[in-house]
């Protein structure tokens, strides 16, 4: 009969390799061979296990073009001639990482992540919480054929099921199509239509409507107004306003005409706004001033100042007369 | 002539590549051994580097092979052949640890 000729000296493998009968590479059974290297058809690991070098994962067999993941110190190329990463790589049409909670929210970082501008699905991060219909929440980066930048949107339709949806675009170059707020790479912050330059300014205005208000006015003794009309606008810590009256009936007495603003005033300093009266009394008719007092208090406007600094009183609203006073104020914060 | 039992046995050192030949049978005739087992073995069995072990009867070739084993650190086989004066046993050690004691043993019977 011969020797035993044992697969094993010891616990040694002497054989080149021991394998299941049904063994084919990459198809059937199993293989374990002396080099340490071995080929198995399922496996399952108890407790942990510890991994050094690559680890590659297919759809299916091994072959090219079918890499789905990959982990490596160093990018390369494996032998069925797949091109993969350093690092962690997800490839193909299953290249997205998906993090999943017991509600069913999702978190999925993905290279076809929704991306309304560029209507093109664009890499990105998805969010979604469970149940959400149609586009979850988005930070894709996009290039469509005008314009290149970063997107984050709100989902769609949004929790409450509407269809309309928000975003924020940040953006390499300026395409023409407005935004909620756009931050662009020059530094230029657009939002709703308004423009804020990097140097402090602003190049372009909204064509929202100013807010309006009606002016209140004191000493006017017995003038009646055609028009008594307020338009105003917030910039930052200032207002910007027009106050517009015409006069109907003959305004009489000698008290001091007083005019409210749209808002309280600052009253650290003295502020003053330019106002042109017209058809007034004599004297009382050019370039003058609304003012506010330090020792003033809320939206009013101490006086109506004259070109020649003298106090408008009710007397010198005539028939007729028009009051428009025009400009920036600082606003009581 | 009763057969007599036979047991016998010749060392070799395996050199710096782990190789080694060793050969046995009767000295000098008409002895005739008959051999029931052929044993190989290494001071080492199961360690380090394990030999493969060929054996042959006669001559070291394919008219005088009889088996190899994988295991040339412990094995043993169990083809009876005769052996007269002038035709050996012969085993040759490949791979095994340099320095090793291999051991070629018969077994069986003499007359």
């Amino acid at each position: 009969m011969g020797f035993r000729s044992s697969i094993l000296a010891g616990k040694r493998l002497i054989r080149e390799a021991i394998q299941s009968p049904n063994f084919t590479s990459g198809a059937d059974g199993w293989e374990v061979r002396r080099d340490g290297s071995a080929e198995f058809n399922d496996i399952v690991i108890r407790g942990g296990s510890t991994t050094q070098g690559q680890v590659f994962v297919y759809n299916g067999t091994p072959a090219a073009g079918n890499l789905m993941l990959s982990i490596s110190p160093t990018a390369g190329t494996d032998e069925f001639g797949n091109a993969y990463v350093a690092g962690e790589g997800l490839y193909g049409s299953t290249g997205t990482l998906t993090a999943l909670n017991a509600a069913g929210d999702t978190v999925k970082l993905r290279t076809d992540a929704p991306s309304y501008v560029s209507f093109n699905a664009s890499p990105g991060l998805e969010l979604r919480p469970a149940g959400g219909t149609g586009l979850g929440a988005s930070v894709t980066a996009y290039d469509d054929s005008f314009t290149r930048g970063m997107l984050l949107q709100s989902p769609t339709p949004d929790p409450d099921g509407q269809s309309d949806f928000s975003y924020v675009q940040m953006t390499g170059g300026f395409g023409g199509v407005p935004s909620a707020i756009q931050l662009n790479a020059d530094g230029q912050v657009w939002a709703q239509g308004t423009a804020f330059e990097s140097d402090g300014t602003i190049s372009t205005y909204a064509s929202s409507n100013f807010n309006t208000y009606t002016p209140a006015i004191t000493g006017h003794g017995s003038a009646t107004f055609n028009q008594r009309t307020g338009y105003w606008q917030r910039i930052g810590p200032m207002i910007f306003f027009v106050a517009y009256l015409t006069v109907n009936a003959a305004g009489s007495g000698t008290g001091t005409v007083t005019i409210t603003a749209p808002t309280n005033i600052d009253r650290s300093t003295r502020q003053f706004v330019p106002a042109h009266l017209q058809s007034l009394t004599t004297g009382n008719t050019g370039t003058g001033a609304a003012v506010a007092f330090q020792s003033g208090s809320g939206k009013v406007f101490d006086g109506i100042r004259s070109p020649t600094n003298g106090a408008v009183m009710g007397s010198d609203l005539l028939s007729g007369g028009v009051i428009v006073i025009q400009g920036f104020y600082r606003e009581l914060i | 002539m009763a057969d007599i039992s036979l047991n016998a046995g010749v060392d070799v050192k395996l050199d710096a590549s782990g190789n080694g030949r060793a050969s046995i049978g009767p000295a000098f005739g008409p002895a005739t051994w008959h051999v029931t087992a052929t044993s190989v073995r290494t001071s080492q069995p199961g360690q380090g580097n394990i030999p493969l072990c060929a054996i042959y009867r006669g001559t070291e070739d394919s008219a005088g092979y009889l088996d190899t084993t994988y295991d040339g650190s412990a094995d043993v086989c169990d083809i009876a052949y005769d052996l007269t004066p002038g035709i050996n046993v012969i085993a040759v050690w490949t791979g095994g640890n340099p320095g090793d004691i291999a051991t070629l043993g018969v077994t069986g019977t003499k007359e």
